[in-house]
């Protein structure tokens, strides 16, 4: 039942991710707004079926949509990675875990998604971050470092938005649901 | 859920086995990542389009590709001005973001053309079964999805229109992270209500992720009659960019 019960969380996860996606583009919101299921199924599963979440979603959203999506699936893995790790050891239930989590998340995700927007679209996304990666292209005249710093702002108050998402919705969910997190942790303080 | 696939429209690409299809195009993919030199890389982007798009339906092909040809160009353009290695200038031209643009872009093109092909010829299902063949819970995941993410939109849209009966609007930025708010958050705890419904009910059926070995028998061999020449093929064009590669690296040329 336990497994069972993982592997639909893994599901709804990916899920998440796709719908908020989908919501946000709607909205035309100026943000990603989907990884959200990542650090939903990070923080009750562990950091590595996180990662499983994360990378899944680019990938079934690239089989389904636009393939260029698939390459990063790594941001969205380390994302998970991340979460899992912060969420195992800090719980997820005080206010401060998920400001670590968007500020830590801020600098990471673009750390890894910069090289591959770099290499596969020339640090370009068609978007209005462009405006800002022009602009700082001109003054820093290093191509990686302004594709870095032109995709801090945007992230770092989308990450933070869905840190504190997750962290409602989990203070909310009934303590069954919880019991997946919080026995991982117990487990690991007795080993340690 | 609507796919990239479209039924079949005669191309080799669909006869191909589903193993020795993707392990080809996985090669052709690698050539291209390892070609860095602007000739060498003009010439795989046409080898690769030579090869690919006759056997997916051609027309389909080119027409997906469209919309990032407009993308090459934009890179190309942005490059030309901005491109901080910019020394030599026609008016405001620069040749080397230019030649740096257009790297990218003729890459950005050749990797999707080989995504686009593998799509556009696959159905999603037999690709999942790729996946099952891997993985068990893997597979499932993935066929759970397709039948979990139009329940989703469904809900959203229900969400949306409950909510908007109470009053919802979104006309500005603030407004509309609100909205975003009062929509996301029943949607996800509806999910994962239906989780818990879900496996419960995977559960009452017995599906234990030992038992299923169906995967594995219904997909062929990699090294099978009609597949070899390409596979050869790819990997010939796989270990010709690689030698070039580390050739022009290392200044062997």
């Amino acid at each position: 039942m336990n497994r069972n019960l993982k592997i639909l969380i893994i599901v709804v996860g990916i899920g998440i991710n796709i719908i908020g996606g989908t919501l946000n583009s709607a909205l035309k919101l100026p943000l990603f707004l989907d990884t959200i299921g990542t650090i939903l199924a990070a923080v009750l599963l562990g950091p590595w079926l996180g990662a499983l979440t994360g990378i899944l979603s680019n990938v079934f959203s690239g089989i389904f949509t636009n393939p260029i999506l698939i390459p990063f699936a790594l941001v969205n893995g380390v994302i998970g990675l991340i979460v899992g790790f912060i969420a195992l050891k800090r719980g997820y239930e005080d206010y401060v875990t998920p400001i670590i989590i968007g500020l830590v998340l801020a600098i990471a995700a673009p750390l890894v998604g910069s090289p591959i927007a770099v290499y596969v679209f020339g640090g370009l996304t068609g978007g209005g971050v462009d405006i800002i990666y022009g602009l700082l292209l001109g003054t820093s005249e290093r191509i990686f470092t302004s594709a870095f710093l032109a995709r801090i702002p945007t992230n770092l108050v989308d990450k933070l938005i869905s840190a504190y998402l997750v962290f409602f919705i989990y203070r909310a969910l009934p303590p069954q649901w919880k019991m997946l997190s919080s026995a991982r942790r117990e487990k690991k303080a007795e080993a340690s | 859920m609507k796919s990239l696939y479209i039924a079949e429209k005669g191309g080799y690409w669909y006869k191909l086995p589903l193993k020795a299809k993707f392990f080809s195009l996985a090669l052709l993919l690698l050539g291209i990542l390892f070609s860095a030199h602007q000739t060498v890389l003009l010439f795989n982007l046409l080898v690769i389009l030579l090869l690919v798009a006759p056997g997916s339906g051609g027309m389909v092909l080119l027409s997906r590709l469209k919309a990032f040809f407009f993308f090459g160009l934009f890179i190309i353009i942005f490059h030309s001005i901005l491109n901080p290695a910019n020394t030599i200038k026609v008016y405001f031209f620069g040749l080397e973001g230019a030649l740096y643009g257009s790297v990218v872009a003729m890459r950005l093109i050749a990797v999707v053309a080989i995504a686009q092909s593998a799509l556009i010829t696959t159905p999603p299902k037999k690709i999942f079964l790729l996946f099952s063949s891997w993985n068990k819970d893997l597979g499932l995941i993935m066929f759970l999805l397709v039948g979990f993410i139009p329940v989703l939109e469904q809900e959203l849209v229900n969400t949306s229109q409950a909510q908007q009966t109470r009053g919802l609007t979104w006309n500005n930025i603030i407004e509309k992270l609100i909205a975003y708010l009062a929509m996301i958050i029943p949607v996800i705890i509806k999910a994962l209500y239906r989780a818990q419904g879900m496996a419960a009910l995977l559960f009452l059926r017995g599906y234990d992720s030992q038992d299923r070995i169906m995967a594995k028998r219904s997909l062929k061999p990699l090294w099978v009659k009609g597949s070899r020449i390409l596979i050869v093929f790819s990997l010939l064009f796989f270990l010709i960019n690689l030698s070039l590669f580390a050739g022009l690296r290392l200044k062997v040329w």
